[in-house]
Formats: C-alpha cells, sequence, structure tokens
C-alpha cells in the first residue's frame, strides 16, 4: 500500500502550521515597516529608471504611503511593504480629495486605492491643482 | 497493466514544508541571512494553501483530461525504476517548456506571476504558488508523454510532484553555492536566485526545474553574480498582501487590455497570449525589450571607459 497524508491530518498541519510561521515570522521583528523618506525613495528609484531624479515629494503622516514627482515631470506613488516598497510610475491615474487628505487611484489590480493623510489644506490643494495642469497639458 | 499506487509527494512534503520554513525563519534571525516579513510570508502562505486546495478540488480536471487521452498512446512505458528515472527526467524538459512559457506568454503568467509577486525570497516563497490550474490548460503539455511515449498520468502526477518539491528547497538564501559539479547539473538555490531576479541581466533566465543542464543546452542559463546582488520581485512590483488580488490581477489586466476599444483583433490576441508587457502603442517593456536597453547602456559605459580621452 502506498504512502498516504489522510485528508483531516493534511488539514490540520496546514491549519496549525500557517498561523505558526506567521506568528513566528512576527515575533522574529517580521512586522518592522520601513519609512519612506527622500534617500529611500531616490535608491528605490534607481531601480526603475537610473536616471530618474525625484523633485516634490509628499509623504502621508503615517510614513507608509508617498507621492512624488520627477524632474522630467513624471509622477509616481510608493507604499511601504514591510522591509521593502512598492514603487509605480503612474501614466493613467485618479487623484481625489478626501475628508483626511487625498486618495490616489491607479486603477490597477495589484495597487489597491491608497489614502494619503495630509492635514494641511495647502498642501492637497498644492497636489491637486498640480495634477490638474498636468493633465491639461 | 494496472498503475501502482503511488504516494502524494506534495501531500507527504507538507510537514516538511512547515518545519524547514520553521528553522528557516529562526536561522534568519540568528545568522541574518534569510528574511520573513509577517504579512508577505501570510501572503505566500495562503497562496499555498489556496493552490493545494484549487489540486484537491479541481485537480480531477487536468488528470481526467490526460486520462482520456491514455488509451490512444503510440506505446507503453514501463513502471520500473529506470522508467521512472528517464520518465523524471523527459518530465524536467517538460517542466523547461512550460516554465519558459509561463516566462514568455501572458496566458501562462498570469498564473506564475504569483509566484514572482514577492519580494522576498525565502522557503515561504517557493510555496507562493498560482490558482491558475487547471483553467490555463498547461497540462496539455503533458498530452504527448501520454500520446507519443505512454506515460500514464499517475506517474506524471507523482512525477510531478518530485520536481515540485525539490524546487522546494532551493527558494532560499541560506544556502550559498553548492559544489560544482551539483551546480553544473542541478538547478540550485544559487541559480534559483538569479531567476527570481527582476534585475534587467536575470530577466528570463534560469526555467530550469530540478535540472539546470536544459538552460546550459537552450541558452537560458545565467549565473548569479556576487558583484550583481538579486534584486528580488518583478519589474512592476504589486502593492498588496490580499490573495485574491495576488492570484488574479494579472487575468483581470489581461481582461482589461484585450478588450479595450480601438484595437485589431490581432492586438487583442498579442495581449492574451504575447508577452507580457506587450502593448500595441509600445508604452510599456516586455522583458526582452528592458534586456537589450540593459544591454545598449552597458555597451555605452564599456565603450566610454575603453576609449581613451583627447
Amino acid at each position: 500500500m502506498a504512502l498516504e497524508m489522510p485528508l483531516e491530518i493534511l488539514g490540520a498541519l496546514v491549519g496549525v502550521g500557517v498561523p505558526v510561521a506567521i506568528l513566528l515570522a512576527h515575533l522574529t521583528g517580521g512586522s518592522q515597516r520601513v519609512a519612506l523618506d527622500r534617500v529611500a525613495l531616490q535608491a528605490h528609484l534607481a531601480d526603475l529608471d537610473p536616471h530618474a531624479e525625484l523633485q516634490e515629494l509628499l509623504i502621508c503622516q503615517s510614513g507608509q504611503t508617498a507621492l512624488f514627482t520627477l524632474r522630467d515631470g513624471r509622477t509616481g506613488v510608493a507604499w511601504a511593504m514591510e522591509r521593502f516598497m512598492g514603487m509605480r510610475l503612474v501614466k493613467r491615474w485618479t487623484l481625489q480629495e478626501t475628508k483626511e487628505g487625498l486618495e490616489v487611484d491607479l486603477s490597477d489590480p495589484a495597487w489597491p486605492r491608497r489614502r494619503i493623510q495630509v492635514p494641511n489644506l495647502e498642501t492637497r490643494e498644492h497636489w491637486l491643482h498640480a495634477r490638474g495642469q498636468r493633465d491639461a497639458a | 497493466m494496472t498503475p501502482p499506487e503511488l504516494p502524494d509527494i506534495v501531500a507527504l512534503a507538507v510537514p516538511f514544508f512547515i518545519l524547514s520554513m520553521g528553522a528557516e525563519i529562526m536561522l534568519g534571525k540568528w545568522s541574518g541571512r534569510a528574511r520573513y516579513d509577517t504579512r508577505d510570508t501570510a501572503a505566500s502562505l495562503a497562496m499555498g494553501a489556496g493552490n493545494l486546495g484549487m489540486g484537491i478540488v479541481f485537480g480531477f480536471v487536468s488528470f481526467g483530461a490526460l486520462m482520456l487521452l491514455y488509451p490512444y498512446r503510440l506505446m507503453d512505458w514501463g513502471w520500473t525504476w529506470q522508467w521512472f528515472l528517464l520518465g523524471f527526467i523527459i518530465d524536467d524538459a517538460r517542466y523547461y517548456v512550460f516554465h519558459y512559457l509561463a516566462h514568455k506568454s501572458r496566458w501562462f503568467w498570469w498564473g506564475h506571476v504569483t509566484h514572482h509577486s514577492s519580494q522576498h525570497y525565502n522557503l515561504s516563497t517557493a510555496l507562493r504558488q498560482e490558482w491558475s490550474s487547471p483553467w490555463n490548460l498547461a497540462f496539455l503539455l503533458r498530452a504527448p508523454l501520454v500520446l507519443i511515449l505512454g506515460m500514464h498520468p499517475v506517474m506524471l502526477v507523482f512525477l510531478g510532484g518530485i520536481n515540485l518539491v525539490y524546487q522546494y528547497w532551493i527558494h532560499t538564501e541560506v544556502i550559498r553555492r553548492l559544489p560544482r559539479p551539483i551546480e553544473f547539473i542541478f538547478n540550485t538555490p544559487s541559480h534559483h536566485r538569479a531567476h527570481h531576479g527582476a534585475n534587467p541581466r536575470y530577466l528570463d533566465c534560469n526555467f530550469g526545474g530540478t535540472f539546470i543542464i536544459w538552460d546550459r543546452i537552450l541558452g537560458t542559463f545565467q549565473p548569479e553574480l556576487d558583484e550583481e546582488p538579486v534584486r528580488y520581485g518583478l519589474t512592476h512590483n504589486i502593492a498588496t498582501y490580499n490573495p485574491l488580488r495576488i492570484a488574479f490581477h494579472e487575468l483581470i489586466s489581461i481582461g482589461r487590455d484585450a478588450t479595450q476599444s480601438g484595437i485589431t483583433l490581432g492586438e487583442r490576441l498579442r495581449y492574451v497570449f504575447g508577452p507580457p508587457g506587450w502593448s500595441h502603442d509600445g508604452s510599456r517593456k516586455t522583458a526582452e525589450t528592458v534586456k537589450s536597453e540593459w544591454r545598449a547602456e552597458q555597451a555605452q559605459v564599456k565603450e566610454k571607459t575603453q576609449t581613451p580621452a583627447k
């Protein structure tokens, strides 16, 4: 008779093993998140485009999401993913005002909408205006 | 002849997966040679559990289809260990073809992108598996093995399981290099790290499953270079830990691209079956384009450094 793994034991192993592995990752410092700053963003940007240079930068209060423009006029979004970050130079996107700040929607199923807390109304206005101007151009 | 009962290798390996992952997490903490992030690990394991579930629920589709073909085989394949060994080597070549297509055609990439979507490289990444089987019809690549060689689907499932379990342990940064003869013949952690690289140099290389010789023969081999550390992930990384988004984001993008207005039927088909990154207006880049631009840039740099200043 062939060796078998009964379904109930397999289910139990997965049901216990997965949470234990996740807990271990957490207990060994796996939940720390990188804080976005100009240096980290510029370094990551070099991977996407070695010639790209950061110009304006708006970092969310939590330090987890950032909106930026490059010297050549392109716009990008970055999101802290624990020890790494996700970054996109965007083409089709929308920027909307919310109660607490701005909301970026890239219309990309791999990039859920991101809220950026921006208490300063002037800053909000500035980015919305800049976005509008780029659209017009 | 009735096929012998063969064990489900992947299910039997689950305890080994869990224990080794736990060991790697602890070793990583102690030595700094492995990095696990909580949410990334959770996402990878959710994808692995989902893949296992998909196999249990829908595995009969691919298996049943191959069983339907089996009576029309041209020859009979044996059941002794020599036939298993030969079958394993041939099935590994089949895996190379599948893996090559998984990177070169978006139809297969929409599932395989899951496996490359982590920016980490550890044992949990090995379990970040697609949910696209059997719906991407990749099992049809096994049809010639059934029809022409007469390999029984039971044997193919068994051999595929061994191949999958083999590929598990190579997803680690803990092991740097193995002795040369092993690195020459087999897919190793070093070769597979290069495969997971998003650096232009490492894009679309090292497709082998158990054996790396297919890449050496077919010109897709790229060694991992100490001077260029591998940057894991995708050229355009995803920003989500949601398993549903990880599993289906590329399929949704294909749907959007192929149904947009103002493009020809040929262009729609290329969005579905063409290489990832292809676009009708040239607004995106395929891996091939990224690589050739990078090569051109490297050549320019080399030329500049070699030309004496006047």
